[in-house]
């Protein structure tokens, strides 16, 4: 689940309003994905190292955290290695363990053992780390539009995630959703019927005593 | 039935108490019973009876059986078996510790450093009550390291819920996380509730897993109680109070080994004093202005306050860079070097402030960094090669703080922390298994002149003598 400082709202009485992305925040999400464009193929380290600071226009910085973390969702690409980086790292740090030789020597010593060069041994040693990834391009292009909507969806999620009761506005039969309801342990409860249909209220028993999810 | 419940003697609907997904419902109550006044107990209009958490189901019963009402009560949890215990031996201090608990009416947080047997003290709570248990862990492997210890002292069937497994029995071992999922059904189970690492609870964050069991007796076990007046209160409402405290001060040289702490203040080249004083300056400006304003709020209402204006997002980045740029200095760089090469034969263990450094560390000096980022497996492989001695030194940022059975080591490099006194308490109480004639060492690297020097002062508050019993 997304963490609190991802969300962007504001709370009218009891009331919680999102901040949805708009055409207002178009600029900086290209801004956004123009940066994550130029990393494509370079360590993900080095991407989160750039985002760390600001854009070049202004951008909120919860909406910005949330675009970042819906563009995570691309996971990016495990690097070839010439060794896989689990063996060289057992090879390397046991060998220095053992010999007490000066780092560069090591290096040298389990590079000839397996027959590869010093500085592919250093590539492999922590290749496989999340931060050493390399930043991949999306399956399909990707708009601004696009990213806004998703990050909108995740936000919308996130929230309801949080909501310790959910109010439902059904048409035609309830059944399927009252039974689904109950199997999960939650109380539905009927607030209104019409000809239509009905609104239900969806809560967990804990709800009573706190704001809960529970 | 459970003990101290009336017999129904006549035709009138009894009233009956139920679990219900961590909470005691009552239905059927007598008409001359105002339930609304009992502990905890409050009308649910949505299913038209009395419910109240199930942390208070031993109040509600007591308040109901001195009243005289009759009610058939919820399912008494079945017990281990009293054959199968062996005897748990303890320390005189871990006596202690268990007399303090006891006299508390079973309820309360136990305060030991790393290394003096929390796990002991929580078997023996388990053998000597002879109650069905539930013992919350805050990591997976703890889950192994505790069911391991219980299936020693412990011949029947060990519950388990954690690591994809869901195996219930009048012991059980299950995670923070499993515990939160899972409680709804396991809350009417147990008698006893034991909870390692109680620090993690307290502040909102999953509290209710521990609000949602029935469980009368309860003890904490933490090496580092909260200090903040707010979460200590929550604690002592969800499990009870600190009823015993000892620091590491109070056990070193004796049960646990002996150790010098000693200081190294380093200092910033010209060029790392310069960035350092250009971030400060951004940082300082505002802080002090915030601080102003707001003499009483904390570092989380800076951030949040400093979010919304631009200034207050520099002022944000700078500190970033000030702790980035501490975190591993040219000084810091060489004084690990030299502690590297004069303890070359000692199994050592460093400290980062983040993984960069850990990772900067590393590559450097070959040492194997245990991170996050290294799968479980791994990790286990790289502690037990620590543990035969065929690799000596480990680096890490926080993996090492809490929730890995660490192998004895010798000596400790604080490079940096984030964390505080909690997170020192832990570090240094890695090295403080105790063997024949063993005298630790821990090195904090600290640079003169920045905000370290005030980080190191107060994370050492964790290290002094604390010998108390609150009853």
């Amino acid at each position: 689940m997304l963490s609190d400082d991802l969300l962007s709202y504001s709370v009218a009485g009891a009331l919680v309003v999102p901040h949805f992305f708009g055409e207002h925040d178009h600029p900086w999400l290209r801004a956004l994905l123009e940066e994550h464009e130029r990393f494509i193929g370079r360590p993900q380290r080095e991407l989160e190292a750039r985002l760390r600071e600001s854009l070049p226009c202004q951008s909120p910085p919860r909406k910005l955290r949330l675009a970042i973390q819906v563009l995570s969702r691309f996971r990016p690409s495990p690097r070839k290695t010439a060794v896989p980086p689990r063996r060289a790292r057992a090879l390397v740090f046991g060998e220095a363990a053992r010999t007490l030789a000066l780092p560069q020597d090591v290096l040298s010593t389990v590079a000839a053992s397996l027959g590869v060069t010093h500085a592919d041994l250093q590539d492999s040693l922590f290749g496989d780390l999340p931060g050493e990834r390399l930043v991949s391009a999306p399956a399909q292009p990707f708009s601004t539009t696009e990213l806004a909507l998703r990050s909108n969806l995740a936000l919308v999620q996130a929230l309801l995630c949080r909501a310790t009761v959910v109010r439902i506005e059904v048409e035609g039969n309830t059944r399927t959703l009252v039974r689904h309801a109950k199997w999960r342990g939650l109380i539905c409860t009927v607030a209104e019927r019409s000809a239509a249909g009905a609104t239900l209220e969806v809560s967990g028993p804990f709800v009573l005593f706190r704001h809960t999810r529970l | 039935m459970k003990g101290g419940a009336r017999q129904n003697s006549d035709h009138a609907p009894i009233m009956k108490l139920r679990f219900d997904r961590g909470t005691i419902l009552l239905t059927d109550p007598s008409t001359d019973l105002r339930l609304a006044e009992a502990p905890g107990v409050l009308w649910d209009p949505r299913v038209h009876a009395h419910r109240a958490p199930a942390s208070r189901y031993p109040a509600v019963k007591r308040w109901l059986l001195e009243r005289g009402a009759r009610f058939e009560d919820i399912t008494t949890p079945p017990r281990p078996m009293q054959e199968a215990w062996s005897d748990v031996d303890l320390r005189s201090y871990q006596e202690a510790a268990l007399a303090a608990w006891e006299l508390g009416h079973r309820r309360g947080v136990v305060a030991l450093p790393t290394g003096s047997g929390k796990t002991r003290l929580a078997l023996a709570a388990m053998h000597r009550t002879r109650l069905s248990a539930l013992c919350l862990v805050p990591t997976r492997v703890l889950l192994d390291q505790w069911v391991r210890e219980v299936s020693r002292v412990y011949r029947g069937a060990i519950g388990c819920y954690g690591d994809g497994v869901r195996q219930r029995a009048p012991l059980t071992v299950a995670t923070f996380e499993s515990a939160y999922r899972h409680m709804d059904q396991l809350g009417d189970r147990f008698d006893l509730l034991i909870v390692d690492e109680v620090h993690h609870f307290g502040s909102g964050l999953r509290d209710e897993a521990l609000e949602m069991t029935v469980a009368e007796a309860r003890l904490g076990l933490t090496a580092t109680p909260p200090r903040d007046a707010g979460a200590m209160a929550r604690l002592a409402e969800l499990m009870g109070p600190t009823v015993f405290e000892l620091a590491v001060a109070d056990l070193a040289g004796g049960f646990l080994a002996s150790f010098d702490a000693i200081t190294l203040y380093l200092d910033l080249t010209p060029a790392e004093r310069s960035a350092y004083v250009s971030l400060a300056t951004v940082f300082n400006g505002v802080y002090a202005d915030f601080r102003r304003i707001a003499p009483e709020a904390s570092w989380a209402d800076f951030n949040h306050h400093s979010a919304r204006t631009s200034a207050g997002r520099r002022a944000l980045s700078s500190w970033r860079q000030m702790r980035r740029l501490l975190a591993l200095t040219h000084a810091k760089r060489r004084a690990l070097e030299a502690l590297l090469g004069r303890h070359r034969y000692s199994r050592v263990l460093i400290f980062t402030a983040d993984n960069e450094a850990a990772y900067a560390i590393a590559r450097e000096h070959l040492v194997m960094p245990l991170t996050c980022d290294i799968g479980r497996q791994e990790r286990d492989d790289v502690l037990e090669r620590f543990r035969r001695g065929d690799i000596r030194t480990l680096v890490s940022a926080r993996v090492l703080n809490e929730g890995l059975d660490v192998p004895d080591a010798d000596i400790a490099v604080i490079v940096g922390g984030a964390l505080g006194e909690r997170e020192h308490v832990q570090r240094v109480g890695r090295l403080l298994r105790p063997s024949e004639g063993k005298r630790a060492v821990v090195y904090e690297l600290v640079t003169r002149n920045t905000i370290e020097v005030g980080q190191a002062r107060r994370r050492r508050q964790g290290l002094v003598v604390r010998r108390s019993a609150q009853l």
